[in-house]
């Protein structure tokens, strides 16, 4: 493990009651990578990004964030991450400007006329109250209170979940607009990875409390080959490949590997095959007992 | 963090505003009335146990019939002091049912700090509110509390310093069950009703809280400390304090129906007066507002641990 890691976790779990949210967790976010944390609802996502910024204690294992341990040390970490909360909660009754009052009295490193200039470049008047404006513009408040903060790491939690395609769209446009600005290093996470392709250079999956998949995007396209062939047993390939996904038609057997260099055999006719088919192939996965095909560190 | 407390709360503040301005102006205006009664017919000079003048009877009885209304209302006022408590502690419970903690734990500041603040600022609320109504309780039924002392629960739920405790216990009791349910209307509601019962179940302890003096006389004579006292029974007995048969005293009975003391004192009547008297004010009040303030650490002793175990 080096240093430069924003966040870090070691055997992380967590815990509620009997039921395990996230379970053996060990990772780590680069510093500066925008990262995609992909899963279906329940997943964990929130859970993780929860310990991340020491809303939550670990059950087992550890996590850093910047390098400190977000819940024995939170003012070595909470003045330098930035956190937009699922479905970005807000004080409704506030006024924009009020809202920015806020920021400015919790934050030493406050950037009161970077979020002004970001709020009049959204159209937005400060006097309007926040429960007035739509899903889209909270959205951009809320991400615009983080990124107020100058952090170093900003982490969202479905910040577009809520919003329809347009704003969608426009809501990370205006994400990859800061981080190009300021150069911070990104998690945001998502049930679906439909729009986050473009804009994230890492990836993790978690699937039923585990990471199943983590890694560059390029490098994990870049190893992810489809095989088609006429219909034969898949586990002369376990003996090279890590064979994620199988399936036998009458004659003809498809398999999704993730490829351990080229892939030589007259056998198979092999393609790429897309981000977004290989996520959904680690999703359909059942993580406790496959669990050694995945979690590839990138 | 102040401002963002205060910001936070405003709607609740205004509402405490608006209930203590309306409390002062009942206590105000009903009080300088009976000050201005009370200075005209010069009963100060009836404050006294040991030299009253005879007119004194009379004209304090006159008074405290003209009063009773007001005076029985002192025990209703008891609810302002859970109403305050309510409000002090619904912005607290709102930022955990509207999830906007999650925003205020990720600034810059810790979560440990956002609670201290906001508890902090609880207790400020309760001793500043409650101690606005102590004062004005305390001037306003002042010529009562000198007539007939403020030992009895009418005066003493709203005079010394149990309404703090009771404004606290009242704020801890809805911060608690907030914090468990994360629901702010039943937090309210239940909040409040706990609030009201255990109200009602110490007052009704509250003579038992210090022993209260019993005493067994002939029957002219009334026990020394009764002047003042919070009178809890006073009835017909014999001399060990045993109930007599009620035929006895029926017996005694003029025929202008008044009792005659001589018979009673023939048939060996005495009287058996139960009372707390005036000098317990100040030892109650502290075994109350002891009673409510472990309550009130008890049930912040909860949400804390609540929220580092359960929601932080």
């Amino acid at each position: 493990m080096t240093a430069a890691a924003a966040l870090r976790c070691a055997d992380l779990g967590k815990r509620y009651g009997s039921h395990w949210a996230l379970r053996d967790c060990t990772l780590q976010i680069p510093n500066g990578s925008v990262t995609a944390l992909v899963g279906h609802n329940g997943a964990g996502k929130t859970t993780l990004l929860q310990l991340a910024v020491g809303m939550s204690a670990p059950t087992t294992g550890q996590i850093e964030t910047l390098g400190w341990s977000p819940r024995r040390t939170p003012q070595m970490v909470l003045p330098r991450i930035g956190f937009v909360a699922q479905d970005h909660p807000l004080y409704r009754g506030f006024t924009l400007g009020e809202m920015l009052s806020f920021g400015r009295r919790l934050n030493a490193r406050w950037d009161d006329s970077f979020a002004r200039r970001r709020l009049a470049r959204l159209g937005l008047d400060l006097k309007q109250r926040v429960g007035k404006l739509s899903g889209g513009q909270q959205a951009q408040l809320a991400l615009t209170l983080a990124l107020a903060k100058r952090p170093e790491f900003l982490i969202l939690d479905e910040p577009a979940a809520s919003l329809d395609p347009l704003a969608r769209r426009e809501f990370l446009q205006a994400l990859m607009e800061a981080v190009a600005e300021n150069g911070v290093t990104v998690v945001l996470s998502s049930h679906i990875l439909t729009d986050l392709e473009r804009v994230c250079d890492h990836l993790l999956v978690l699937s039923r409390a585990r990471v199943v998949l983590a890694g560059d995007t390029e490098e994990i396209v870049r190893s992810h080959r489809l095989l088609t062939g006429p219909r034969r047993d898949v586990e002369e390939l376990r003996r090279l490949h890590s064979v994620v996904q199988s399936s036998h038609t009458e004659r003809q057997t498809t398999a999704l590997v993730r490829a351990n260099g080229h892939v030589y055999d007259a056998h198979w006719q092999v393609q790429g095959v897309g981000l977004e088919q290989i996520v959904l192939a680690y999703l359909a996965l059942d993580p406790s007992r496959t669990s050694d095909q995945a979690a590839v560190p990138g | 963090m102040s401002w963002v407390v205060w910001r936070q709360g405003r709607s609740e503040n205004v509402l405490i505003g608006a209930l203590l301005a309306a409390l002062a102006a009942l206590l105000l205006l009903t009080g300088a009335h009976m000050h201005s009664v009370f200075d005209g017919n010069q009963l100060s000079l009836c404050t006294n146990a040991s030299h009253r003048p005879a007119s004194c009877a009379l004209l304090s009885s006159a008074f405290e019939s003209q009063f009773n209304t007001l005076n029985q209302l002192g025990s209703w006022l008891g609810l302002t002091s859970g109403l305050l408590g309510v409000l002090l502690a619904t912005p607290i419970v709102l930022e955990l049912d509207q999830g906007t903690y999650r925003l205020a734990w990720t600034q810059s500041i810790t979560p440990r700090r956002w609670l201290t603040t906001r508890l902090a600022a609880l207790g400020l609320g309760a001793l500043i509110g409650g101690g606005l109504m102590i004062a004005l309780a305390t001037w306003s039924r002042q010529p009562l509390d000198l007539l007939i002392g403020r030992i009895d629960p009418n005066s003493f739920d709203l005079e010394g310093i149990v309404p703090v405790a009771y404004t606290l216990f009242a704020a801890s009791a809805v911060l608690a069950i907030g914090t468990i349910t994360r629901r702010t209307g039943l937090a309210v509601s239940a909040g409040f009703g706990t609030y009201v019962i255990a109200r009602l179940i110490v007052r009704a302890v509250r003579q038992d809280l210090i022993a209260p003096v019993r005493a067994v006389l002939p029957i002219p004579q009334g026990p020394p400390g009764i002047f003042h006292a919070w009178e809890i029974s006073h009835g017909f007995t014999d001399s060990r304090g045993h109930p007599i048969p009620s035929s006895i005293v029926t017996g005694c009975f003029d025929a202008h129906g008044n009792l005659v003391p001589q018979c009673l004192a023939h048939h060996h009547v005495f009287q058996t007066f139960v009372f707390e008297p005036a000098s317990r004010f100040w030892p109650l009040q502290a075994v109350e507002a002891g009673i409510f303030l472990a309550l009130s650490a008890g049930a912040i002793g909860l949400t804390v641990w609540w929220i580092r175990q359960r929601i932080a």
